[in-house]
């Protein structure tokens, strides 16, 4: 290293030599921490194969995508933050080394890193589809993130630097710093290419898809091809030489901190940046295209080469106007400052005018202005080569060196000229009026229109193809030379629709354009004869300051901030406003409120953009106006980075509030990209365009989903189109349909209150209906008590008995009496228990019931009874035992026995039969039958008809209405009288139940 | 056999000595009471083996109140008590006789029923049962209602059986005999028809009959399946119901909100459970 102090005398040296000859300089904008760099020394840069630019710096790697920063740090997996070389693999992962111990891989969501534990490890280049490193003196492979010895080595051992590949051929080339080595692969062993004397002077850099290296010792450019070099720039005492064109725009710094631009396209070597008395960062690479990314101790640079050169103020301080004289030298006004003459490789300053602009004035006994230079806009060259510089008072004339000023009495006529070459006429416009001058002699054009107020300027004029003046101002007013007279367009008489007009433009096409203050650009439609508004959605409340073209196809205009380059072809052909590209610092132009009235286009065809800053040149041939597609990244889902190859095989996972980050990516960034996006199968339509780098897709059902996002850039109409897959799994109460499924869980459990209710109800019916029945049955009950008790208690019966109780006693039979007034009372008891309920028994039908064989007893006492009286007839009870148990209604049988022999037996003239048997069929049915031998029925019937005795037996037609309201009330008891074949009665009774 | 008797209404009194005296000459009567006390008194002095008595006596109170106190006295009861009642209503005293095994005539007194319980006096093995079912008749006549929660039965060949009911799980008939089915799976043959328990219990404990021949404890019921009519007992024991009977039983259970027909939410329940 040198001393400082040496560094500083050469740097100051240096610094004097590398720009006087530039006058203009390449832009160049520069970001550092204030812009989000990590850190302000950038130690490399990387431009990988997706448009992103990386930086290395000592407070790690930070990202760039034109717009914003984003930086890794240990937390995000970093080893530490020394990182130094930066590169990117076959399978596009970004490798970087660490400044000792090893490298890290980022695959765009997780760092992995390879370290080693010692040795001495060089940079890291992609060989043969392998990262390749030297450690020591031997070359190492990484695969599957092991290092793998490759079985080459260099025999002598020295400090390693670098290693690169030479992307054309494919050759690895090896710096130690002090030799450059290419690998020989058929010797395995690598060869000596140059080899300065001292150490540390050689440095190898790619730079637009090629290989070079520099030489500090002799201050040389070597282009490296396969095993060859060639020789291409020389830097001699500061000053560049370009031996052979390497193809390709480089950038490359000295030792002495200059960097240095090779413009492939002019062959020129120029210093764009240099560091101001700082040590520099030992690493160096960029990136190369139209814009050229490269790190500096003060922080990262992008110079771009698309055309755009500028004069820093320093040196042009505030043009308002720019022509060019026949020798192609190009004249500057700048307001308040002499001017400027520019030979294409210096500024000089124009001199001697003052003074004649004093005598002019002195000899029209007018005063001479108070200030000079206070030049204004459009000056111009004349058909016969007079060069005017309209000003405050009048308006400077240069022919053939020699000056001359040009004023109306009082009058400001000139703030902006125009020529009508037909008529070898300059026309000044200005305060109040417009002049005509021809020949030296000058013609003062007045008008009553609002625009010729004393107060107020006419600030532009234009002459079109035809021959007729327009003037705007406050309106525009068409002036034809011949007829003299005005045409005006106005707000007011409405074939104007905006109030003031600042530029007027012919173009190529006779087409006639005009800028606005701050209502855009309008157009002359000659059919209507009226202006309309054109471009209104790009240049909303935005002035058209500049109005110029471009190339044939193109017209420039400028908003204020920006320029414009509108499809002018595009236009013509079928009105479609296309707006091809934007152009400000971000992309090259760093002029700020472009225009001012003037856009100047030389000889050359170069245009020359005044601004309120600094003056741009722009050649349109080195400018692409090609569209160009953005690139279009998801960056991150939620809080998950995505894999740089997040398009296949990947898919996150994440509930239902998603938060996509997206990017775009690209060179040509003017304006802030906005993003739009589709959800394929759910969402077809894209969404509207938004600035915000966040997607938010709120209340994604739960599912897999496809997202589509497109990013754009200064309005174009091109977009790149991105898609990631992810699936969206959601927890319930965060179902974007939760609440139509806690609606329908509410109106479930709502209509299950309802049924409750109404089942509540229902039941609370039927059990109001049970008690009414059971009331209902209560009182049936009662009813079969009664009838029961009627039934039996046939008081007939009973005197019957009592009378032959009576007739015993007589007969002095008292024992046979005793015991029948027993069995008497033993029957009533029956009688009385089967029909009167217990109190305390629950009350029921079955309640009654008697076993079987309590009724046979019965039977039997009442059938002794009527013995007793009538002994006719010869019984028979039959009851198989097991039925003996059996439950049965009681006294049901009684009145059909009661019948049998009372009717049956009535006037037999034999012995009666009387058979009653019990029998069980099937499941728990009793059935009795009664048969009797006597009379049968008919006979009976007849008897009793005739009898005038009229024994009226109640029973069986009780027994029927009995059995009716047994019946009722679960029951099922049939009588069926039949006659047998021998005469006299049967009645089986069965007796069931309902089930 | 030293025959007392005791009874209030004199003309019954003399009735009973009247029929006793032509019919039974073997039950010589060596007293007549006309109350408690002097029921008491006569019984204490004269050490019968035979005494009548009527359940309504002079002197405040009943026959029960002598045994009463010969049980509490201590006083040995080598004699059978033939109870007479007038009323065959059910009452809680025959149902108290019903639930001790004790056999009653009712007045008028017939011939047959005299003879009967005669000719059980004269067995010497039923009058060493005397005291513990007088005892019995006592404990079951104590509680409310003459609710008794222990049945006797008399056994197939003499002897008794005091059967605790909360132990009867159903009762099953046999003509004249019945089975009594018990928790701890023993089976007890009573010999008496069943018909003899079935109103007893169905009126005072929540015994039910399922069919002609079967009475159930309900307490012992897990669940009652109306279509099959099977009963499923706790034990998941499975009993059949008959047709009629289990039309009445299924009336019970639903009336007494005994069965539940299985709610709605108790069907998606089981249906879930199915699911899950």
């Amino acid at each position: 290293m040198r001393t400082p102090e040496i560094n500083h005398i050469l740097l100051s040296l240096l610094w004097l030599l590398a720009f006087p000859a530039a006058g203009q300089r390449y832009p160049v904008k520069e970001y550092t921490v204030h812009d989000g760099l990590p850190q302000m020394q950038v130690f490399d840069v990387y431009e990988d194969s997706r448009g992103y630019i990386w930086a290395t710096t000592n407070l790690g790697l930070a990202r760039f995508n034109g717009e914003k920063f984003e930086n890794f740090g240990m937390k995000d997996g970093l080893f530490n933050y020394n990182i130094r070389h930066i590169t990117e693999d076959g399978q596009h992962n970004i490798w970087f080394k660490y400044r000792t111990r090893g490298f890290g891989r980022f695959d765009g969501r997780t760092f992995t890193n390879i370290l080693f534990g010692s040795g001495d490890i060089s940079e890291m280049t992609v060989y043969r589809g392998n990262m390749v490193f030297m450690r020591n003196d031997s070359l190492f492979t990484i695969q599957n993130d092991t290092a793998q010895y490759t079985g080459i080595r260099q025999t002598v051992s020295e400090p390693n630097y670098q290693l690169r590949t030479e992307p054309v051929s494919g050759v690895l080339y090896y710096n130690t710093d002090r030799f450059i080595y290419y690998l020989d692969e058929s010797l395995q062993s690598f060869v000596k290419l140059d080899s300065p004397d001292q150490p540390g002077v050689l440095r190898l850099m790619n730079q637009g898809g090629k290989l070079f290296y520099f030489n500090r010792a002799s201050e040389e450019v070597f282009l490296l091809e396969g095993k060859t070099r060639r020789k291409v720039f020389g830097i001699k005492n500061g000053r560049a030489e370009v031996y052979s064109n390497p193809g390709t725009n480089v950038l490359f710094y000295d030792e002495a901190t200059r960097h240095w631009l090779y413009n492939t396209r002019t062959n020129t070597l120029e210093v764009v940046w240099m560091e101001k008395g700082a040590d520099v960062v030992t690493t160096f690479s960029a990136s190369a295209g139209q814009r050229i990314y490269f790190g500096t101790e003060k922080g990262l640079k992008c110079v771009f080469v698309n055309g755009f050169r500028y004069f820093p103020e320093e040196e042009v301080p505030y043009a308002w106007g720019v022509t060019e004289d026949d020798r192609k030298n190009i004249w500057i006004s700048s307001y308040g400052y002499p001017l400027q003459k520019f030979n294409g490789y210096k500024l000089s300053t124009v001199k001697g005018y003052e003074k004649t602009i004093k005598q002019v004035l002195r000899q029209k006994g007018e005063k001479p202005p108070f200030t000079h230079n206070n030049w204004y806009f459009n000056p111009l060259k004349d058909q016969s080569g007079k060069l005017w510089f309209p000003d405050y008072g009048g308006a400077l004339t240069v022919e053939n060196g020699r000056f001359d000023y040009i004023t109306v009495s009082g009058e400001g006529y000139f703030f902006s000229l125009a020529e009508d070459p037909k008529r070898k006429t300059v026309i000044g416009v200005g305060r109040g009026g417009a002049v005509l001058i021809r020949n030296g002699e000058m013609e003062v054009l007045k008008d009553t229109a609002a625009m010729f107020d004393k107060r107020r300027h006419i600030v532009s004029v234009a002459v079109s193809p035809s021959g007729d003046y327009w003037l705007g101002g406050v309106g525009v007013a068409r002036y034809n030379p011949d007829t003299r007279r005005f045409t005006h367009y106005t707000q007011g008489n409405g074939r104007l629709p905006v109030k003031n007009v600042a530029v007027l433009f012919f173009d190529d096409q006779g087409g006639l354009w005009a800028g606005s203050f701050r209502e855009g650009l309008l157009k002359y439609n000659e059919k209507t004869d009226r202006f309309d508004r054109v471009f209104e959605k790009y240049l909303q409340d935005r002035p058209a300051s500049l109005i110029t073209q471009l190339s044939g196809k193109y017209l420039l205009t400028a908003d204020g901030r920006s320029l414009l380059v509108l499809d002018l072809e595009a236009w013509y052909k079928n009105g479609q406003e296309k707006v091809v590209k934007v152009l400000n610092q971000h992309n090259g132009f760093i002029g700020m409120d472009p225009g001012q009235e003037s856009g100047f286009k030389d000889s050359k065809g170069r245009i020359w953009i005044t601004s309120g800053s600094v003056l741009s040149v722009l050649d349109p041939a080195y400018l692409n106006l090609e569209p160009r597609l953005l690139e279009t990244f998801i960056r991150g889902i939620n809080d998950q980075k995505v894999p740089f190859a997040y398009e296949k095989d990947f898919m996150p996972e994440v509930q239902n509030q998603v938060r996509i980050k997206v990017e775009s990516v690209g060179e040509d960034k003017s304006t802030v990209s906005e993003f739009s996006y589709r959800l394929p199968g759910y969402v077809e339509e894209w969404s509207d365009w938004q600035p915000d780098d966040v997607l938010y897709l709120n209340q994604l059902p739960s599912g897999n989903y496809t997202i589509e996002v497109r990013s754009r850039h200064g309005l174009d109409e091109f977009h790149a189109v991105t898609r990631m897959q992810f699936k969206v799994s959601v927890p319930l109460h965060r179902s974007p349909v939760f609440y139509k499924y806690a609606l329908a869980a509410g109106g479930l459990l709502l209509a299950f209150l309802l049924f409750l209710g109404v089942n509540n109800y229902l039941q609370g019916r039927r059990l109001r209906r049970q008690q009414e029945r059971s009331a209902d049955l209560d009182r049936k009950m009662k009813l079969l008590q009664i009838q029961t008790a009627q039934s039996q208690l046939n008081p007939h019966f009973i005197f019957n008995v009592l009378q032959t109780m009576q007739s015993q006693i007589l007969a002095g039979d008292r024992e046979e009496a005793g015991e029948n007034v027993v069995k008497l009372s033993q029957l009533i008891r029956s009688f009385l228990n089967a029909s009167v309920l217990d109190e305390e028994a629950p009350l029921s039908v079955s309640g009654l019931e008697i076993p079987l064989s309590e009724e046979v007893e019965m039977l039997k006492t009442y059938i002794e009874f009527e013995k007793e009286q009538k002994d006719n007839f010869n019984y028979e009870i039959m009851v198989p035992p097991n039925l003996s148990d059996f439950r049965v209604q009681p006294l049901l049988i009684q009145p059909f026995v009661e019948n049998a022999i009372k009717h049956g037996f009535q006037d037999i003239s034999y012995r009666g039969r009387l058979r009653i048997s019990f029998s069980e069929e099937d499941d728990e049915v009793l059935v009795c039958t009664v048969e009797d031998n006597g009379i049968g029925m008919e006979a009976a019937r007849e008897i009793q008809k005739n009898s005038i005795k009229k024994y009226k037996s109640l029973g069986t037609k009780v027994v029927m209405k009995r059995i009716a309201g047994l019946n009722e009330t679960g029951y099922n008891i049939s009588a069926e009288i039949s006659v047998p074949a021998g005469g006299g009665t049967c009645i089986k009774l069965r007796m069931d139940y309902k089930g | 056999m030293k025959t007392l008797i005791i009874e209030d209404v004199q003309k019954d009194s003399e009735l009973l000595q009247l029929l006793l005296t032509r019919n039974h000459p073997e039950a010589e009567i060596t007293g007549t009471a006309r109350g408690a006390l002097s029921g008491y008194n006569l019984i204490v002095e004269q050490q019968p083996d035979l005494v009548f008595m009527d359940i309504e006596i002079e002197e405040r109170g009943t026959s029960f109140d002598i045994i009463d106190r010969l049980l509490k006295e201590g006083i040995p009861i080598n004699f059978e008590v033939i109870f007479m009642t007038a009323h065959k209503q059910y009452d809680y005293t025959t149902r108290a006789f019903e639930y001790a095994a004790i056999d009653y005539i009712t007045k008028p007194i017939d011939k047959g029923s005299l003879a009967r319980a005669i000719e059980r006096a004269k067995d010497s093995r039923h009058r060493k049962q005397a005291a513990q079912v007088l005892q019995e008749l006592v404990n079951i006549l104590k509680t409310e209602h003459g609710k008794s929660s222990v049945l006797t039965v008399p056994l197939a060949h003499y002897g008794l059986r005091v059967l605790a009911i909360e132990d009867i799980k159903y009762i099953k008939a046999d003509s004249v005999v019945s089975h009594f089915y018990l928790r701890n799976g023993e089976k007890v043959i009573a010999f008496k028809p069943l018909s003899a328990y079935r109103k007893l219990l169905e009126a005072d404990h929540n015994f039910f009959s399922v069919s002609q021949s079967l009475t159930v404890n309900l307490d012992y019921m897990e669940g009652y399946h109306h279509k099959q009519k099977i009963l499923k007992l706790k034990d998941g024991e499975m009993l059949q119901a008959s047709r009629m009977y289990g039309a009445k039983l299924y009336t019970h259970l639903r009336t007494n909100n005994l069965i539940r027909q299985p709610s709605l939410v108790e069907k998606m329940r089981q249906r879930l459970k199915f699911m899950l």
